[in-house]
């Protein structure tokens, strides 16, 4: 009768001949059970063909995660060496710039008002020689601050003005340097600072891909567990079926036998 | 006389095990498609996240863009101004003490650099301003997009397995399907073997 698992639906579902009348209460009871172990067959051969195409799959998407994921840490470690130099563009070399540039021009616009602060100064010191005996000051001292105040005058001259507009000039020019380089320098910072950007936002697009990779990895794993559950279940209920099926055959031929020797 | 009697039995057991079968058929397909449902919801929310993370990452790229160009747009109206203010200052440098404190170029140059002065600052600010509301208020947006959609994916996921355990259930059910068919099936012949007896 386990023959009959193997017959095709259409053998077994015929209507009985005149030979296999005796049979046909049995071919009925078991044809349900071939359509059903015959079914179980298709299933575990299509679960089979999909476990081995998930398998498949997920060893390529395994492989397309790994370098998903060295390409956004390479973009991150770009992203971070060109951020670093951003800041050091447009953080540290544009402050060293505007302070040069600020003293330069604190140089210029102290030396554009040089020779009237000598000026001052000479005037201040020649008052104070003339003052000092009436205020008690010792005479060396004031004999001292007079000597200074004619020194002073001297620098006072038209030679020194001219020393001062040279230097002004060249602390003008110094400054306009220093603001250009401090200008460049957050332009570059800015710059890189992009580049840094763009590369992490490379970093997190690879990061995106690596997440819909191990999305797909999850779900061929998701698939790849109901095609072997499929699997399991169709071996399990081809096996118990087929077992079904010799126990009826058996107990249908035991009471065919014990009817025949009652006959 | 097993013909007499045997097929009404088996007639019967193969009805209610074709009726417990499509029982289990129905509740095999209920389950493979809530399965099926939940798979697409996983795909479908997996999706978004991913779509989600790559704007986040488009966003980052925006901003970055936009405050460099502000930047540097800044920092060449800095280095503008610093020109002029240098050409005012070697204009004013050369003009007579006891004469006019400035001429009309110096007072233009002096104009420029201070325009170009305030407008490097204003560039600088802006700049600063739109990378958080383009770059950074996008990408946190669009990551708790994406965060939400992670979690839409997981409660798929969950879903998927308890359909998945569903259809265990099923399966243990056509075990016993198969149990209560042999079970009659022996049942019945024990009936006929004992009518036989009797006869």
């Amino acid at each position: 009768m386990l023959s009959a698992v193997n017959a095709s639906p259409s053998d077994t579902l015929q209507p009985a001949s005149s030979d296999e009348e005796a049979r046909a209460p049995l071919s009925a009871a078991c044809a349900l059970l071939v359509l059903m172990v015959q079914s179980q067959t298709i299933t575990q051969s299509g679960a089979k063909t999909d476990a081995e195409a998930d398998f498949q799959n997920m060893e390529e998407l395994k492989k397309q995660l790994s370098d998903a994921i060295q390409q956004a840490k390479d973009a991150a470690d770009h992203s971070g060496f060109l951020g670093f130099l951003g800041d050091i563009f447009g953080g540290d070399v544009a402050q060293i710039a505007g302070a040069v540039a600020a003293v330069a021009a604190v140089v210029a616009t102290g030396g554009a008002a040089g020779p009237l602060l000598l000026v001052a100064l000479a005037e201040g010191l020649q008052a104070a020689a003339k003052l000092g005996p009436q205020l008690g000051i010792d005479p060396k001292i004031c004999m001292a601050l007079g000597l200074a105040s004619v020194a002073v005058g001297v620098c006072t001259g038209a030679g020194s003005a001219q020393a001062f507009g040279a230097l002004a000039d060249g602390a003008r020019g110094v400054e306009l340097g220093a603001h250009v380089a401090q200008g460049a320098s957050t332009a570059a910072g800015a710059a890189l600072h992009f580049v840094s950007g763009h590369y992490r936002a490379k970093s997190l697009g690879h990061q995106a891909d690596a997440t819909s990779y191990q999305a797909a990895n999850d779900t061929k794993s998701l698939d790849l567990e109901a095609a072997l559950d499929l699997l399991q279940r169709a071996l399990k209920t081809e096996q118990r079926e087929t077992a079904t099926v010799s126990a009826i055959a058996q107990n249908n031929s035991d009471t065919d036998t014990a009817l025949s020797n009652r006959i | 006389m097993t013909q007499a009697i045997a097929p009404s039995a088996v007639g019967f057991a193969s009805e209610l095990a074709e009726l417990l079968i499509q029982t289990e058929s129905a509740q095999s397909d209920s389950a493979q498609l809530q399965r099926d449902a939940a798979r697409k919801d996983f795909l479908d929310n997996a999706q978004h996240q991913i779509d989600a993370l790559h704007e986040a990452a488009a966003d980052v790229r925006t901003g970055a863009f936009v405050s460099a160009a502000f930047t540097v747009a800044g920092a060449a109206c800095s280095i503008g101004s610093a020109i002029d203010q240098y050409n005012a200052d070697m204009g004013s440098s050369t003009l007579c003490a006891y004469g006019p404190k400035t001429t009309p170029e110096i007072a233009g140059d002096t104009k420029a650099a201070n325009l170009l002065g305030s407008t490097s600052k204003g560039l600088d600010a802006l700049g600063g301003a739109l990378k958080a509301f383009v770059g950074d208020a996008a990408v946190t947006n669009d990551n708790a997009n994406a965060k939400y959609f992670e979690t839409q994916t997981e409660k798929a996921k969950w879903l998927e397995g308890d359909a998945s355990t569903e259809l265990d259930k099923v399966a243990k059910l056509g075990d016993k399907i198969l149990d209560v068919l042999q079970s009659i099936n022996q049942d019945q012949n024990s009936a006929n073997n004992a009518l036989i007896g009797r006869i």
